[in-house]
């Protein structure tokens, strides 16, 4: 018998195990088509919007001839179908041009940056989730009750709000009125940074040990995070208000405490019933974050890939938006790849089904 | 279920209590720039910088600000909060202003500005109003000019060192004018302006002599061998960066730099920060201030309230309804009006407006003065003859339309070009220029006195400056000076359509042309005051632009930031400033 049931969940682990491998290996064949769609979208896009790359390299004094010899310089003078076939061919060996308005490599470029914009998104969707998912599972207990009624006019607020205007609110009161947060001069002002590791600074000055470096990065990143945080967390807490309202409302749940089950298992078998839509959500609000970051580092001048994406729209800087579209495509595959493993993990009956 | 709803409160009190506890420390952390200096010397723009020196002819035109050991326990950091950083430090292909401080800053130059302080008090080169004239030595400590006014021998001055350490010589200077050559972009244009036709006009005669030749004589030259594009780099750096593919070290120079001047790049991150530390080997002695930190903060708002917050010194780019509200206790405002003007290039090509007529009307309609005080608060100027009026030669009686407009004649003058009803329009407005959106809705406003319906037509800067060039235009609205301060040279990049690069409304008018052309190859004299003459009344009778007003050139500054001086190239010399 026991040994019966030792086998079955050995068998188990190794299915799902397989099934892991399976999914990522599906995943990774359409990686391939989406980043390709992606960047096309992003080529022709840009081209659509008015706006010459050369002119604002040679600025305003160019001549005529000048223009022309740039334009042939960067390649804008080729016909669009053969612009197109190179920028792809380039794409595949890694090479994503070279942004006009740094001039460096785009991909330099992103990776100076990304780690800025990295740090801040995750912190905002850690305290989103922190805060989120205990304010949906209080609202589903509470929703009569004042306490309830608060959260759901939160949960109405957050979102509606445009992000930038929160941001400025915020910087307005908290750190130029009651100066309790470091005005907004970008990850630690004008200190400098902790050596590269990651180029995350909280990270990065946790492995060197540098506490003071870390102290200062987390006071820089309370304002924005907590933008981010007010304005995206209240789809969490919708959705985990939903989920545990369904979860805490099956039937097992009844069945368990007229069963004398102990409350704290039933909790425990609840809350793993209630956590895919939240997981899920939460990779969906990841994605958004990044979107909402582009406007919120320029506010707090983050010098994070957000920033660096305004800069390149403003400049019809065309390598540096399509590498940045580019990589936020990436991103959002990596981060949903990751949220269904997640979903596989604590739900098994989804590789089931899909076998 | 008790337990559960603690839990989450404590949660709640929890992420609460660690944001505000984050807070608390930080604000006893903050104070690094000075906390309240005393708000007793900056009420004035500082007009006190000591004009002295500068009355004696003597070459070395001695900076404002010098630097003053006594003070050890001043902050040494200079703080400028820019919209954006440079897009290259190469002078070849540096449009931005941000690129053109720094690059002055970097590399010194062959000439420099004679500087004593304006009517307003702000201290500022004279080149404006005196031409050559108003040049003193640089790189260049003396030089000696043929009799025909086309050979001009220029001795170097000696000892001069970069930060790299190397010694400044001929061959920095034969190097850079070469390069100008080579890479032929905006370079191509400035050694037009000098009139050297090409390297065989420049001959090294020793380490410390370079004798150039021109193609005719130059009433502008020497402001030609100022600007950055000629400024010498440090040529052993450069070639040292240089490779077979790219012989004048353009991949090198777009991001890092070497020259003579006051500072060096220390580190550039582009659109994060750059860093300029002094030079210790400078001619003119090191800077006050060790280390600069350009810092690129994209919000306006923002860079206004870190200047009152004193965490940044310089603000840049700050709209005119920003800067007025700067308390005198948080900052000083520097607001100069020399050579900047606005003016709105129209169509003469084709619309109504190319009918010179219906052009004369809408500049009688225009109400520069409303613009004046209710944009600039009164800091600014009524603009006549697209020019700013302290160019010598400029003349405004030739000028008959009031700054505040002349409802009655325009409306008679639209109506005998056959437009009594009016028309409609558009305006081309840059997005990124600060306050052109309110001189916009004025514009509209004075023009639909007359039945002239304006459609403002707001773009960023990338597709304003091609639409703009395309032709396909009613009026554009553009902010700009010349480079060089010389009426004619202005009309030539602002007005004339065949060789104006940003003239963008077409106009062609042979005679105005040739008479700029002709003005441009004869010394200060009575044959050019006639010409110039000439120009400016057909600019009178064919009003190709509207003349808007002539704007300002301003920064907030922190109180303890003196020694602001005011030069043609409208940017900060980072030298000159000291924290008091």
């Amino acid at each position: 018998m026991a040994s019966e049931a030792a086998e079955a969940a050995t068998a188990r682990r190794g299915l799902s195990l397989g099934r892991f491998g399976s999914l990522i290996g599906r995943r990774f064949r359409f990686i391939v088509i989406q980043l390709a769609g992606a960047a096309t979208l992003a080529f022709f896009l840009i081209r659509l919007v008015p706006g010459d790359p050369a002119r604002v390299l040679a600025g305003p004094a160019a001549s005529p001839e000048t223009l022309a010899e740039l334009r042939r310089h960067l390649g804008l003078d080729d016909p669009l179908p053969v612009q197109y076939v190179t920028y792809l061919g380039n794409l595949v060996r890694g090479d994503l041009g070279k942004s006009l308005t740094t001039g460096q490599d785009v991909s330099v470029d992103l990776w100076q940056r990304g780690p800025a914009t990295l740090e801040l998104i995750l912190f905002a969707l850690l305290v989103s989730l922190l805060i989120g998912v205990p304010l949906g599972v209080a609202l589903a207990r509470r929703r009569e009750k004042r306490s309830g009624k608060a959260i759901f006019g939160y949960a109405m607020f957050s979102g509606s709000v445009p992000d930038f205007w929160l941001a400025l609110i915020l910087l307005y009161l908290f750190s130029f009125k009651w100066e309790l947060f470091p005005p907004p001069i970008g990850r630690l002002g004008f200190e400098s940074p902790p050596d590269r590791i990651t180029g995350m600074y909280t990270v990065d000055s946790v492995l060197t040990g540098d506490l003071a470096t870390l102290w200062l990065a987390v006071q820089h990143l309370a304002l924005p995070v907590l933008t981010l945080t007010l304005v995206y967390s209240g789809l969490i807490v919708k959705v985990a208000n939903a989920s545990s309202e369904q979860a805490f409302g099956a039937g097992f749940v009844d069945l368990y405490s007229s069963a004398g089950v102990r409350p704290a298992l039933a909790l425990r078998r609840a809350t793993r019933l209630a956590l895919p839509p939240v997981i899920t959500v939460a990779a969906i609000t990841n994605g958004f974050l990044l979107g909402g970051a582009v406007l919120v580092e320029q506010v707090f001048a983050w010098g994070g890939v957000g920033q660096y994406a305004v800069q390149a729209v403003r400049g019809a800087d065309f390598a540096a938006i399509q590498g940045f579209i580019v990589m936020a495509a990436f991103f959002n595959i990596a981060n949903y790849l990751i949220a269904d493993i997640a979903l596989l993990a604590v739900d098994p009956r989804l590789g089931r089904t899909e076998s | 279920m008790k337990l559960s709803k603690r839990l989450l409160l404590l949660l709640l009190a929890l992420s609460l209590v660690a944001a505000s506890c984050g807070g608390d420390d930080d604000g006893a952390e903050q104070p690094t720039a000075a906390p309240e200096p005393a708000p007793a010397a900056e009420s004035e723009p500082a007009p006190e910088s000591e004009p002295a020196a500068e009355s004696e002819p003597a070459a070395e035109s001695e900076p404002a600000a010098e630097p003053e050991p006594a003070a050890p326990a001043a902050d040494r950091t200079l703080r400028v909060g820019v919209a954006a950083l440079p897009v290259t430090l190469d002078p070849e292909f540096a449009p931005g202003q941000e690129s053109v401080e720094i690059i002055t800053t970097v590399l010194d130059s062959l000439f420099w500005f004679e500087a004593e302080p304006g009517a307003d008090g702000v201290r500022s080169a004279t080149e404006l109003a005196k031409g050559d004239a108003g040049m003193v030595p640089g790189l260049v400590e003396s030089f000696e000019v043929s009799a025909d006014n086309l050979t001009y021998t220029l001795h170097l001055r000696q000892g001069v060192v970069s930060a790299a350490g190397n010694e400044f010589t001929s061959e920095d200077v034969r190097w850079m004018l070469a390069r100008n050559f080579g890479v032929g972009v905006i370079g191509a244009f400035v050694v037009g302006i000098a009139k050297i036709p090409s390297m065989d006009a420049v001959r090294v005669i020793d380490d410390y002599t370079v004798e150039i030749t021109i193609t005719a004589p130059n009433p502008l030259l020497l402001r030609a061998l100022q600007l950055q594009t000629i400024s010498p780099v440090d040529s052993a750096v450069a070639k040292a960066m240089a490779t077979d593919d790219d012989p004048w070290a353009t991949e090198w120079m777009q991001l890092d730099t070497m020259g003579f001047g006051p500072y060096y790049v220390d580190e550039f991150t582009p659109g994060v920060q750059l860093v300029l530390k002094s030079n210790e080997n400078y001619w003119r002695g090191e800077p006050f201030f060790e280390e600069v930190i350009y810092r690129e903060i994209p919000d306006s708002s923002q860079r206004l309230t870190l200047l009152r917050q004193g965490e940044i010194d310089i603000a840049e780019n700050l709209s005119s309804r920003e800067l007025e509200s700067l308390g005198a206790d948080e900052g000083k405002t520097v607001s100069v009006v020399r050579n900047q003007v606005i003016f709105g290039a129209m169509n003469t090509l084709g619309g109504p407006t190319a009918d010179a007529k219906v052009r004369q009307a809408l500049q009688y309609a225009l109400n520069s003065d409303q613009i004046v005080s209710s944009v600039y608060d009164g800091n600014a100027k009524a603009l006549r003859l697209v020019a700013p009026e302290e160019y010598p030669g400029y003349n405004a009686d030739l000028w008959p339309y009031p700054t505040g407009g002349d409802v009655d004649t325009a409306r008679a003058l639209l109506a005998e070009a056959g437009y009594a009803d009016g028309f409609d329009i558009s305006l081309l407005v840059n997005a990124d220029v600060s306050d052109h959106d309110d001189v916009a809705v004025l514009i509209r406003d004075s023009l639909s006195q007359i039945g002239v319906n304006v459609e403002i037509d707001t773009k960023p800067a990338a597709s304003y400056l091609e639409q703009a060039n395309s032709g396909d235009i009613g009026i554009v609205l553009h902010q700009g000076y010349a480079i060089v301060s010389e009426i004619p040279y202005h009309y030539q990049l602002y007005v004339s359509g065949p060789t104006g690069f940003l003239s963008f409304g077409g106009f062609n008018n042979p005679r105005f042309d040739e008479a700029i052309a002709a003005s441009l190859s004869v010394l200060p004299g009575a044959e050019r005051t006639a010409l110039v003459d000439e120009v400016q009344q057909i600019l009178a009778d064919e009003v190709p632009h509207l003349s808007v007003v002539g704007a300002p050139t301003r920064y907030g500054f922190g109180s303890d930031i003196e020694g602001y001086t005011w030069y043609p190239n409208n940017q900060i010399w980072f030298y000159d400033l000291s924290r008091s």
